[in-house]
């Protein structure tokens, strides 16, 4: 399975077509289920990335289609729908991070905890170098992990990421670069 | 650490997470969606049995009733042929006089706007009419044509049917 997703959408209708679909009541049903099958891997992995777990990704992929589609009549067509698709997929994410860390006291000990976590995961099978990874992205405060993961894994325009983010290019160009020196000193040091 | 080509401005960073789902996991992802989601689903069979038999009646009343234009016929039907009947009675014995005692080329103007003010009045649109208004206003014009015999008539009579008679007939006409 690509982790990056399935980016072949061209077999798919256009955005626009899908959310014309989805708001008439006639077609919403297969508009919904075609607008789910475009989109339901790639953003996956992109959640996948950031809470780690599958049962995790599970739960959130979830939720972020149910909040697409209770709010799709509101999405004023302003951005682009994949990137409105991510934004919801983000907050989600890091709604679910934020309960888990005030439930555990996750913060205290979590390079451990997902060091540990990585290893039991039946569906994670990463060598060292992946392992080492993830680590290193994991101790990146949450805004800039989210940067990193869409530039470097979904190579995201920084033009889309604003749109995701809401952050200025500038700052988000700042950010990822930041977060790369962050990530190779990380396992520069953990290679020393 | 394999060196990267495609990721941005990391060098010796690994390419790949090491994730995985289970096997299958996206085909049922979706159905599992769909069923959360659970959308109202738009039923044809949602229809009253018959109501696709009675559309038609029930079109056909609306247009009834429906206002076409600013013209509106609004007697019904054997009211207004025997008001279309009434006022060609008033039509005739109208040219009667006028045939009798002038005589002139005015009869047939007069005779014109007699037919447009019963038209108007009576809001029949030669436009919009139906085709049995039509063929009883044609009748009604053979019957005139019957009682009076008249050369100015068959001439009003052959400005309007000329195109519409037999050769026969015509030749008849003339003679």
């Amino acid at each position: 399975m690509k982790e990056s997703g399935n980016k072949d959408h061209k077999e798919y209708p256009e955005d626009e077509v899908l959310i014309d679909m989805v708001l008439d009541p006639v077609s919403c049903d297969a508009g919904f289920r075609l607008l789910v099958m475009k989109y339901q891997e790639t953003l996956y992995w992109h959640i996948r990335k950031l809470v780690h777990r599958h049962e995790d990704a599970d739960d959130v992929i979830q939720n972020t289609f149910i909040k697409v589609y209770k709010n799709l009549k509101n999405f004023k067509r302003e951005s682009k729908l994949y990137t409105w698709l991510y934004r919801i997929a983000t907050n989600e994410s890091i709604t679910l991070i934020n309960d888990r860390k005030r439930r555990a006291s996750y913060e205290d000990g979590q390079a451990n905890e997902l060091k540990d976590q990585l290893k039991a995961d039946n569906y994670f099978d990463g060598g060292e170098a992946e392992t080492m990874m993830a680590l290193a992205i994991e101790q990146l405060p949450e805004k800039q992990k989210v940067v990193f993961n869409l530039r470097y894994y979904d190579e995201m325009s920084y033009n889309d990421m604003s749109e995701v983010l809401e952050t200025s290019v500038g700052a988000l160009k700042a950010s990822y670069h930041h977060a790369v020196k962050k990530v190779e000193q990380y396992i520069k040091n953990a290679m020393s | 650490m394999k060196k990267k080509d495609n990721r941005p401005d990391a060098d010796i960073l690994p390419e790949r997470t090491g994730y995985q789902v289970p096997n299958g996991y996206f085909d049922k992802l979706t159905d599992r969606i769909m069923d959360q989601v659970d959308i109202p689903t738009y039923n044809e069979t949602d229809l009253p049995e018959s109501y696709f038999e009675n559309l038609p009646d029930r079109i056909i009343s609306l247009t009834k009733t429906e206002v076409p234009s600013n013209r509106v016929v609004k007697m019904s039907g054997w009211k207004k042929y025997m008001s279309i009947a009434a006022s060609l009675a008033i039509f005739i014995m109208g040219y009667n006089y006028f045939s009798s005692n002038t005589g002139s080329d005015t009869d047939m103007v007069v005779s014109d706007e007699l037919i447009l003010q019963y038209l108007d009045e009576y809001d029949v649109d030669l436009e919009t009419a139906t085709l049995s208004e039509l063929e009883f206003i044609q009748n009604e014009f053979n019957m005139i044509d019957a009682i009076e015999d008249s050369d100015e008539l068959y001439e009003y009579y052959l400005d309007y049917h000329i195109d519409d008679l037999p050769a026969n007939e015509l030749e008849e006409i003339i003679k």
